[in-house]
């Protein structure tokens, strides 16, 4: 029986033939450390990095390669541009359905009375959720474009509409809507924008990035830069100024190839495709008895929970099937209590354009029974 | 031939100089500088052919990139 994974919004488990093959020739060739040496190996490396940064751009419509910053994952991204971008004293609007990549490094902040939190609501009307939570100290937005939970969509447009329209700054986590669908930084302003490569675009676990369209007031961390070696301090131009240490070259690699092949699919027919998977999702759904549907599935992600079951149950009854969803809180503990689901959990199901039309029958059919 | 080198400064700076240059089929190498050549330790920049000297500064001036000249 073969496996039906179905945690791709946790990490893409099946990666395009392509995107295998020439990650593993990659690492077949071998490669430097980029940024240290002068020798050819090393050179090559910096470039395939540059390149990396290079199709980011192109794929987020943004203009200068050198300020996107590379991580070892969106959660330390979002602990930077959140720990240097935002200022003391600040208010913070946030949403119910935040990832704790967001919601800790804000509560970290808040416990040291550096900022004050306010939350809105992401259903319904978001731009009058949100001017209802200004006040005068309100100085940032930090959220999600995409649940992780439920495939809620905050509208990015509105989000950029009312940065400009109240002078705020905009902390964007796109990890579930990044190579999922068209992200354009030269229609929508935003500060900083961050994201995982493990997810829709299909690279090795080890790699994230951030977008910085503003300079961080501050380093996170410091060290060897290849750079101004006898300097106290970090150099002061993006990227390397945000990039102390050796960044994972073989991450990135995989990340520059599963970008390429998602320029090649192209972002509107992946998007198409997520769709009709959650509309055959959702027809099943909404049929059977007994089930609490957290939202309706968007962007390939689905949580429900049966009554009378904890979530880790049916999903142990789906291992044992070959199917892998993931139960429990997903990270996300707001919008469990916002669906209260806190005590049962939920069973996410999450689909990426690797998934195929029959293995969500299968996976329908083994849920009715 | 002899070669012109122009220091850039960061890494990430002197090969984004080098694609923009690419495209105007005007091909560098970027390099790691020599020590005598820098101030405050590593630093990088692009090395080409000097009959291309005045196509890349043109270039450069005309994108506002800065740089230095070493023969």
């Amino acid at each position: 029986m073969s496996i039906i994974y179905f945690d791709n919004a946790a990490t893409t488990f099946k990666k395009p033939k392509e995107v295998l093959a020439k990650t593993i020739h990659y690492l077949k060739k071998g490669y430097g450390n980029a940024g240290r040496s002068g020798h050819y190996l090393s050179m090559q490396t910096a470039e395939m990095i540059y390149d990396t940064r290079d199709i980011i751009s192109q794929i987020l419509h943004y203009e200068n390669p050198n300020r996107i910053v590379f991580y070892h994952n969106a959660t330390e991204a979002l602990n930077v541009a959140i720990k240097t971008c935002i200022p003391e004293g600040a208010n913070v609007l946030t949403s119910y359905m935040e990832h704790n990549s967001v919601l800790r490094p804000l509560y970290s902040m808040e416990a040291e009375r550096r900022i004050s939190i306010t939350f809105f609501s992401h259903k319904g009307n978001i731009e009058e959720n949100i001017k209802n939570k200004l006040s005068d100290q309100t100085q940032a937005i930090v959220c999600s474009l995409v649940s992780n939970v439920t495939g809620e969509e905050i509208d990015l447009s509105i989000l950029s509409k009312l940065k400009k329209e109240y002078n705020l700054i905009l902390i964007v986590d796109a990890s579930q809507m990044f190579c999922h669908k068209e992200i354009n930084l030269k229609e929508n302003e935003v500060d900083v924008l961050c994201t995982a490569g493990h997810k829709g675009a299909f690279s090795m676990q080890g790699v994230g990035f951030s977008v910085f369209n503003i300079d961080p007031s501050r380093t996170y961390i410091e060290g060897g830069s290849g750079l101004e070696t006898f300097s106290h301090g970090m150099p002061s131009a993006l990227p390397e100024r945000m990039e102390a240490g050796t960044l994972s070259a073989p991450a990135i690699a995989s990340l520059f190839f599963g970008l390429k092949y998602v320029q090649k699919i192209g972002m509107d027919k992946i998007e198409r495709k997520l769709d009709y998977f959650d509309q055959l999702i959702d027809n099943e759904l909404e049929l059977l008895s007994d089930i609490h549907v957290l939202s309706k599935g968007k962007h390939g992600i689905h949580s429900f929970v049966f009554s009378n079951e904890m979530s880790s149950t049916t999903a142990k009854h789906l291992e044992k099937k070959g199917i892998c969803v993931r139960s429990g809180y997903h990270c996300a503990p707001l919008i469990h209590k916002f669906y209260k689901t806190e005590t049962t959990g939920a069973v996410r199901v999450s689909l990426s354009i690797m998934n195929t039309e029959k293995e969500i029958k299968r996976f329908l059919s083994e849920l009715k029974k | 031939m002899k070669n012109i080198v122009f220091s850039i400064g960061t890494l990430n700076e002197s090969i984004k100089i080098k694609k923009i240059l690419a495209k105007e089929r005007i091909f560098v190498a970027v390099v790691k500088l020599e020590e005598r050549r820098t101030r405050n330790g590593c630093s990088y920049g692009i090395e080409f052919a000097e009959k291309d000297v005045y196509s890349v500064v043109h270039i450069l001036t005309t994108r506002n990139i800065s740089y230095n000249t070493y023969l």
